[in-house]
């Protein structure tokens, strides 16, 4: 008969999962099976159970997995030592101080920790530290010393499990595709669905994250159709409208004041907590991102489909949005309005749009005043349209350091302008949009005459 | 005593095709041609389907080489339609040339077809090798970048740098880090283009292969030309002829004269720039890279432009477009001739046809149609 107690109010469920991928890490780190793990009173099917976070083990069957991997029984239950909590607690701090853009503190605690990790031959620790900081330079927007920070963090060690740093995976695959690699974030992120899809019981969750990412890389690829597939049965699911970033920021104030207090174990518990609700949070805008992404894919191809993910970015943001997100929202509404024929509600909409983006951080003004443009443009308001243009050049040139999406904007005023019969304002339009365009600099001037011919 | 008129001195056709093979492969196509007529036939008298696929898949390589790229396609498919349908795990040249004989006619929707069927039906498969899928994902990636659609473009590279594959052979890595490296230099990526090429040329340097070697410092000497990174580019260009070596054909030596003209140019030497562009135009000849053609015409152009020879800039510059117009997926490069036609014209004072240049300019620039570059969440 199976030695086992039942699942128990004591132990929390998500205790249960992290007891559960422990020992998943560890039997696959010595490269054993579940059924050559198992043993009289723990069958392969009981430690699938268990891994899968669903069944909590007795002491005795602990013990004798902790001896079958190699470890003490202590860390395998996750029971840290006060020198493993306060060690913990620095990374956590740090992490917390990256979310509050103390940037600086952040990396000086986070090079102490890995000068120690160095010492101590602690790849695991190194691996994280190494994720702290390449957040940090992503933080600062060092896109390229984050990318290497952050691959160093995937290979210090043994790899990574994906369930287990979705922190470190998400961070890289945003970076790669900010970065234009738009391959290596598609591999990555193939590359970790692979991965979770291999573990004896899968988790749903990990696999729904990283399809969202994935779909929304593939629709940005170009690609809706793999990115309907991919999304599968993720974007079916509904929202949490509950302001789980409010939850989070006032989890992490209760575990400082507990760690002040010397409260060290409740403190962790609240920080952890208030991680565990930023994921959840950043699951919900990753959703919506990914239903407003394939919105804008579905207006690109003139299908007025788009409506339907529309409300569903809507709604996975809550009640209050932020205005940025509002605000682009708005601007993909007037498109789809504009799409179906109704001018008067695309022109309110994108006249919403330019308020509720002009209240935030300027962030995507310019794609509000650029859909403004196109529909006075349709209505005919020939000066309201230039006005449109010449602002959502204003607004975008303030933002867009390599040009790309000025020369976009130059180009479609160039065909505005050369519509309207203004030639000579369409040739420098025109200049611009081939001057700036990123593709186009092929430096085939002389050093010192090229900043005169791409300014 | 052998006998004149004994039958086992006739070759058969597959000895045939054999021969062929090697005749086309020594450039002697008209012989090779005979040979494959004269084998087709005996095949199909002697009803041996395959010896008669590879007849047809021979006269198909003769067409392309001609450049008769409308016959190529009725050969290569003649092999697909006729008898079983080739694996596409074994015949991956006889699909690629015919994916890209597609593109090269303007028919882009079914060369990136025939290039998914094949790449599905190589997943398919149990044993699939990853080396065959990193192949039909790379020549599908090419068919998506020559319509024009960079992002499928990308996408279809993702399989070639999965961590699964990582243990393909070197030729196909450095032939995937190549086709990313191209893919990101035409989209204004030149940050991530360097990235591979420098994976390029290190698994190429390993490999021992010195002209794969030179290859690979060409791709960046490209890119870093793009990148206005003089110095670098030109120890690069260095580092390639040092490769090469005296394996250059003519048509190589053309590619790595036309980016030692661009650095001379933009090195402040229109004169140089001028010489090396039109040494670069005699190497390439007329027909055979019409692309780089174009490139070397457009360094000629400028250099004239920047000398003040307006007379020899204009026609340097239609034949710059000229030639690009006729190298199949080459709309980064097109543009960027616009670009600097337009700014001739407008100092020509041709006010109109410098618009036109410009908003041609603008409509072929990757990266104003693109959607590699994505904003942040």
């Amino acid at each position: 008969m199976e030695d086992h107690v039942a699942h128990d109010d004591e132990y929390s469920n998500e205790a249960l999962r992290k007891l559960g991928a422990r020992v998943r890490h560890l039997r696959r780190k010595k490269g054993m099976t579940q059924r050559e793990l198992s043993f009289d009173g723990c069958s392969y099917s009981y430690l699938a159970r268990i891994e899968a976070g669903d069944r909590r083990p007795s002491p005795r069957v602990l013990m004798e997995i902790a001896r079958r991997l190699g470890v003490a029984a202590e860390e395998l239950s996750g029971e840290t030592s006060t020198e493993q909590r306060s060690r913990s607690l620095e990374l956590l701090d740090a992490a917390m101080m990256i979310r509050g853009g103390e940037l600086d503190d952040a990396e000086e605690l986070l090079r102490g920790v890995l000068r120690e990790a160095e010492v101590n031959g602690d790849a695991q620790r190194m691996s994280e530290a190494y994720e702290g900081l390449g957040a940090v330079a992503d933080e600062r927007g060092d896109r390229a010393e984050a990318i290497g920070l952050l691959e160093q963090a995937r290979d210090a060690g043994p790899p990574p499990d994906p369930a287990e740093r979705v922190e470190l995976f998400g961070r890289l695959f945003q970076l790669y595709r900010r970065s234009g690699d738009v391959a290596r974030a598609l591999a990555l992120l193939q590359d970790c669905l692979a991965q979770l899809r291999r573990e004896p019981v899968t988790d749903a969750t990990k696999v729904v994250r990283y399809a969202v990412w994935l779909s929304r890389a593939y629709t940005e690829a170009g690609d809706p159709a793999r990115a309907a597939d991919v999304l599968g049965s993720a974007l079916a699911d509904g929202g949490n409208q509950v302001d789980l970033r409010s939850r989070a920021a006032a989890q992490y104030e209760l575990s400082r004041r507990l760690a002040a207090a010397g409260e060290v174990e409740h403190a962790l518990r609240s920080a952890d907590r208030a991680l565990s609700l930023y994921e959840l949070d950043e699951d919900n805008r990753a959703l919506s991102e990914a239903h407003l992404a394939y919105a804008q894919r579905l207006l690109d191809m003139g299908d007025a489909e788009a409506g339907r993910h529309l409300a569903a970015a809507r709604n996975l943001l809550g009640a209050h949005p932020s205005p940025t997100d509002h605000g682009r929202i708005l601007v993909e509404d007037a498109r789809q309005a504009l799409l179906l024929g109704d001018t008067a509600t695309a022109a309110q909409r994108a006249a919403h749009a330019v308020r509720a983006l002009g209240e935030g951080d300027g962030a995507h003004l310019g794609d509000a005043h650029l859909v403004l443009a196109r529909v006075q443009d349709e209505l005919g308001e020939v000066e309201r349209a230039d006005a449109a243009y010449a602002a959502a050049i204003e607004a975008i040139r303030g933002q867009d350091a390599s040009g790309r999406d000025l020369a976009r904007a130059y180009r479609w005023y160039g065909k505005f302008l050369k519509r309207i019969g203004r030639a000579e304002a369409a040739l420098e339009a025109f200049e611009l949009a081939a001057d700036l365009a990123p593709s186009n600099q092929d430096a085939l001037a002389p050093a010192e005459a090229r900043s005169s011919t791409t300014a | 005593m052998l006998d004149p008129d004994s039958p086992f001195d006739a070759p058969t056709p597959a000895e045939r095709v054999e021969s062929a093979e090697v005749q086309i492969g020594l450039e002697r196509l008209d012989e090779a041609e005979e040979e494959l007529f004269v084998a087709l036939r005996g095949a199909e008298a002697a009803k041996d389907a395959a010896t008669a696929a590879r007849a047809q898949e021979g006269l198909g390589s003769i067409a392309v080489r001609r450049g008769n790229t409308a016959a190529a396609i009725d050969w290569f498919e003649r092999v697909i339609e006729t008898g079983a349908r080739p694996d596409p795990a074994e015949r991956i040249e006889l699909y690629r040339n015919l994916a890209q004989a597609y593109s090269e006619t303007g028919r882009s929707e079914p060369a990136i077809a025939l290039l998914e069927q094949c790449r599905a039906e190589v997943a398919r498969a149990p044993d699939a090798d990853p080396a065959t899928l990193v192949l039909y994902s790379i020549y599908l990636s090419h068919a998506y970048g020559d319509a024009g659609d960079y992002g499928r473009a990308a996408a279809a590279l993702a399989d070639a740098l999965r961590g699964d594959v990582e243990e393909i052979d070197r030729r196909v890595r450095a032939f995937a880090y190549h086709a990313l490296a191209r893919l990101y230099c035409t989209t204004g990526h030149t940050a991530q283009a360097l990235v591979y090429a420098d994976k390029q040329v290190e698994l190429t340097e390993a490999s021992g292969n010195d002209w794969h070697a030179a290859n690979a410092h060409l791709v960046r000497a490209h890119i870093l030309l793009d990148d206005a990174q003089t110095g670098p580019a030109r120890e690069a260009l260095e580092t390639t002829r040092r490769f090469y070596g005296d394996r250059m054909s003519s048509l190589d030596e053309g590619w790595v004269v036309v980016e030692e003209a661009r650095l001379a140019l933009q090195s402040g030497d229109p004169d140089g720039a001028v010489d090396l562009a039109r040494q670069a135009i005699e190497l390439l000849g007329t027909q055979s890279a019409p692309g780089e053609l174009g490139d070397a015409y457009l360094v000629l152009a400028r250099g004239y432009d920047e000398l003040g020879r307006a007379e020899r800039a204009g026609p340097a510059y239609t034949s710059a477009i000229d030639a690009l117009r006729k190298q199949n997926g080459w709309h980064c490069e097109l543009g960027r001739a616009y670009r600097w036609y337009g700014k001739f014209l407008r100092r020509a004072g041709r006010a109109e046809a410098a618009m036109e240049a410009f908003e041609r300019a603008a409509d072929l620039a990757p990266s104003n149609l693109a959607v590699l570059e994505l904003p942040d969440l």
